[in-house]
């Protein structure tokens, strides 16, 4: 059962410790993949020599590291979106479960797409011809397929605990407005 | 023990496991980078060296490779060298490859033997030069090959 704005509201303006913790948990995953990867390119961009080899990068390696940066921008907005309302809805609806499962798939992703350098399909697995000029063309293999499968297999262990909490939660809330302890609150 | 204090103590444990895979790849990657740089300019001293003769009559040549690595990471490195003479066509002429383990902050030499007939010595036109480092239980790597036409000095000595 999804919180219906005025239970939205009713949490806004009696739970301002757990406003103030969702504003903070929000702006902290905004801070790190969003703010950040942008001044870092901000930065590169700006210094000629960096620029020149963000360029080699793409040019003869096919890593597009603005692309990378861009994306990984992208999906920290929508991460932070997600961390904000999962910290303003109650651990018993399914908003809050829909967000905690969206936010534990999206940082995987994001995870993926560094270890991927930009392809998450590869995972973990970067294979790569150098388009030098001349007749040597280098390749190299970078291999963190361990990284992103023990990352995969941690992330579906959160997506079941955030199922077992989602249950929990809803179980403690319904023995909370249950008939019999109601009676037990109002006559002791 | 309540089920929401056990779940919290499973989300610490899986935190916990996180940090410790970020931990040991950003350890096994500084491992690397350190043993790749050092072995690729040692300071001072080159790190292949080759000690061989050629055959007056037949123009064959035999030897050994000697090549000197260092790991002064934290970790445990195991590398993989190997050499790979190529003709024009592709063929592999010759190849030769070998491993070696090195703790952290020790150095290893692995010794290639390197024989090619008179009759291919004329037809090498490719070095291929493969380095591969492991480490972290060997669970991450970093490769790579680097061709090297003969023209350029990746031929065998005239």
């Amino acid at each position: 059962m999804s919180p219906s704005p005025s239970t939205l509201l009713w949490s806004i303006t009696h739970n301002p410790i757990k406003i103030l913790k969702a504003i903070l948990s929000s702006a902290l995953y905004l801070l790190l993949y969003a703010v950040l990867p942008f001044l870092l390119l901000s930065m590169a961009q700006g210094d000629p020599q960096i620029r020149s080899m963000l360029d080699m990068a793409r040019s003869m390696v096919g890593i597009d590291v603005a692309g990378i940066a861009t994306t990984i921008m992208i999906l920290g907005v929508v991460l932070a979106i997600a961390v904000l309302v999962k910290g303003l809805t109650d651990k018993w609806s399914t908003t809050n479960l829909a967000c905690e499962i969206a936010s534990i798939l999206l940082q995987l992703t994001i995870l993926l797409t560094v270890l991927g350098a930009g392809d998450i399909g590869s995972f973990g697995l970067i294979s790569k011809t150098v388009q030098a000029p001349g007749p040597s063309q280098p390749s190299f293999t970078i291999d963190m397929r361990f990284v992103a499968l023990a990352m995969t297999a941690i992330a579906g262990a959160n997506i079941i605990l955030a199922l077992a909490t989602y249950a929990d939660a809803r179980r403690e809330r319904a023995r909370r407005f249950s008939p019999g302890d109601l009676l037990k609150r109002i006559f002791g | 023990m309540k089920t929401s204090t056990a779940l919290k103590t499973i989300g610490y444990v899986l935190l916990v496991a996180q940090l410790l895979i970020i931990v040991g790849v950003g350890l096994g990657y500084l491992t690397m980078i350190q043993s790749l740089m050092s072995t690729v300019s040692p300071g001072g001293g080159t790190p292949v060296q080759y000690n061989g003769t050629i055959d007056e009559t037949t123009g064959a040549f035999s030897g050994t490779l000697v090549i000197s690595l260092r790991n002064p990471g934290m970790l445990e490195v195991a590398a993989h060298v190997s050499i790979k003479l190529n003709s024009e066509d592709g063929a592999t002429l010759y190849q030769t490859s070998g491993d070696t383990r090195m703790a952290a902050g020790s150095s290893g030499t692995l010794e290639l033997p390197l024989s090619v007939s008179g009759a291919d010595v004329h037809r090498i036109d490719t070095v291929v030069l493969g380095l591969k480092l492991a480490t972290l239980f060997d669970l991450l790597s970093f490769s790579v090959d680097i061709p090297i036409p003969a023209q350029m000095g990746g031929g065998p000595p005239e």
